[in-house]
């Protein structure tokens, strides 16, 4: 096999680096959304995975964390809690609302708990309790971090000043992060009381899916889901905004690294046109001349893949320090998702330059 | 040892059609015996190039016939033009035009590559191609480093190395100096006589007619004159 193809690619070194960094900037620009796409999912399904509870029971309407569409009437949580095989019920009420200090003021996705809520306190602690009592807050870190509060110090909720005895990770949903407050404080920023936004049910060994029929089919305005399935509509109400434009861009991305690629290697092709032509005349056949373009394309493909892959280290390393809402999930499979898309934009890159290529004529090589 | 025509062309035309057609041959007749070194000479324009493409499998003839080692190319499926030339034809270039991202051994093993000659062999041969061609010592040289004269034995062994039966050279002296440019024509026909080698080469210098066996001007296309070693001498 001929390595003419390597050789343009590593000893035309400026070409070669311009090449790759458009491959490379391709990639960076796909993955880096997915992996803060990723993060934001994690953020947001974590924290009901995590909970104890196999069945989750909302109002009519309501069927994820994000989106709460009213409270459960005061009937259904009676009617819930007399329900053969439920085990325990613990209520739950949610809401979006500012939380600030000095330095941030950020909407928050505020849980209000009911100690001692063993199934609904937070699992991901970084440091000190999880479930608050009236007065006391439990932040996620990034919003700590923006904010600039530590343990033991106060914010501001609803006109009050609450304590934070808590730091959670795993809670950040990109936009917004989830906080943790006792369901009177909660209560009273909203003006209500003894709301209940969701009931979190821990049923008999294996009864959660009859339970949940048994809801669905018994209990005026409630729904109830299991686990899995409202873990699921949590990450589809994440999706649903974010994967049109992970979408959008990757295809952008893609298309720009592909007519980097593109254009780059068919000026070089037109550059050595004598030399496809010289390589004609000399013998070679369309698939000859059709691997020296695409060498050369896959060299470059391959070097952006790994500079890609560097560039989003740093970047998932860095990224925090300086905005710590977006943090980006890196794993295995987003890293050969990565070469893949490399690989791709070399593919998709190299046709208009072997298309040149293979157009040169032969007779070429004798002209002067 | 001459025996029977290894390139030969009967009534072949070339027309380059356009808006304004150019008659690049017309009926140009012509038979290259095995072994021999046959120079073709013109002025600009008169064909020359276009001879050497037509005789070479690079181009096809408007009309008449090319056989190249026996076998008639001018309808000859790609494919089969693609292997005549493989196995029959070494080219040498004007101004060399070696790869200048490879070494001048590499360039070498390039055109055994290009025949499926596994790599270290290709340079196990053209190392002994090169050595053989006083190049010993610039292996390793990219053409860039090399002077006029070496570029051009670097080329001679590309064309050489597959072992052709025809070389077919396109001014390869013109862009040396008159005693380079001798050297490199008289290396080509001792080369070319010790492996039996057809060689068809154009040329715009007169003076190295006398390597030739045989002289042939093209004028306008059409060959003017055909001019025997004795004559030639």
């Amino acid at each position: 096999m001929i390595r003419l193809g390597w050789h343009y690619g590593t000893r035309e070194r400026t070409r070669f680096l311009l090449t790759a960094g458009g491959v490379a900037g391709a990639v960076v620009l796909s993955v880096f959304l997915a992996g803060v796409y990723r993060s934001a999912v994690s953020g947001s399904i974590d924290y009901v995975e995590a909970a104890d509870a196999d069945l989750w029971v909302a109002r009519v309407g309501t069927d994820n964390l994000m989106r709460v569409g009213g409270d459960l009437p005061d009937s259904v949580v009676e009617v819930v809690a007399e329900l053969p095989d439920v085990l325990s019920i613990e209520p739950i009420s949610v809401a979006l609302l500012p939380v600030g200090t000095s330095h941030a003021s950020r909407t928050q996705l505020v849980v209000g708990l009911e100690p001692p809520a063993e199934a609904a306190a937070p699992r991901q602690m970084k440091t000190g309790r999880a479930v608050p009592e009236p007065g006391e807050i439990v932040v996620d870190r990034t919003f700590a971090r923006r904010a600039r509060i530590r343990l033991g110090e106060s914010v501001t909720f609803a006109d009050r000043w609450l304590k934070v005895v808590g730091i959670t990770s795993g809670t950040n949903l990109l936009v917004t992060q989830y906080a943790f407050v006792h369901r009177s404080d909660l209560d009273a920023a909203r003006g209500s009381e003894g709301e209940v936004s969701f009931l979190l049910v821990k049923t008999a060994p294996d009864r959660a899916g009859h339970l949940r029929r048994k809801i669905l089919l018994d209990v005026d305005g409630a729904v109830a889901f299991t686990r899995t399935g409202f873990v699921r509509n949590n990450r589809r109400e994440i999706s649903s905004g974010f994967v049109p434009v992970l979408w959008a861009v990757s295809v952008l991305g893609i298309g720009v690294g592909t007519l980097t690629v593109a254009l780059l290697m068919y000026a070089a092709v037109l550059e050595k046109r004598m030399d496809y032509a010289v390589l004609a005349a000399l013998g070679a056949g369309d698939g000859s001349r059709l691997l020296v373009v695409l060498q050369q394309t896959l060299a470059a493909g391959l070097a952006g893949a790994v500079a890609g892959a560097g560039a989003l280290a740093l970047l998932a390393w860095l990224l925090p320090a300086v905005v710590p809402e977006v943090t980006v999930e890196l794993d295995p499979s987003l890293l050969l998702a990565a070469g893949a898309g490399a690989l791709v934009i070399a593919g998709l890159g190299a046709v208009p330059p072997a298309w040149a290529a293979l157009r040169t004529l032969p007779m070429e090589a004798l002209r002067r | 040892m001459k025996t029977g025509p290894m390139v030969a062309l009967e009534m072949v035309c070339k027309i380059y059609r356009g808006p304004s057609p150019v008659r690049a041959l017309w009926d140009v007749c012509l038979s290259v015996a095995e072994g021999e070194f046959c120079l073709v000479e013109g002025p600009s324009g008169s064909g020359k190039s276009t001879l050497l493409a037509v005789a070479g499998g690079l181009e096809r003839p408007t009309a008449g016939t090319v056989r190249l080692g026996g076998r008639e190319i001018q309808i000859a499926p790609r494919a089969e033009l693609l292997a005549v030339r493989r196995s029959l034809v070494g080219f040498v270039f004007q101004d060399a035009k070696l790869f200048d991202v490879l070494s001048a051994e590499e360039n070498v093993a390039l055109a055994l590559e290009l025949r499926g000659v596994p790599r270290r062999k290709a340079l196990e041969k053209s190392r002994a191609l090169l050595a053989e061609l006083g190049l010993s010592d610039r292996l390793r040289y990219r053409p860039s480093r090399l002077s006029g004269g070496e570029r051009q034995r670097v080329s001679l062994a590309r064309a050489l190395v597959a072992d052709p039966r025809v070389v077919l050279a396109d001014e390869p002296t013109a862009n040396l100096d008159s005693e380079t440019g001798r050297q490199v024509v008289r290396l080509l026909q001792r080369l070319a006589a010790e492996r039996a080698v057809t060689v068809l080469m154009v040329s715009h210098d007169l003076r190295l007619a006398d390597c030739a066996d045989r002289l042939i001007t093209l004028v306008d296309g059409s060959v003017e004159r055909t001019t025997v070693r004795e004559a030639v001498a």
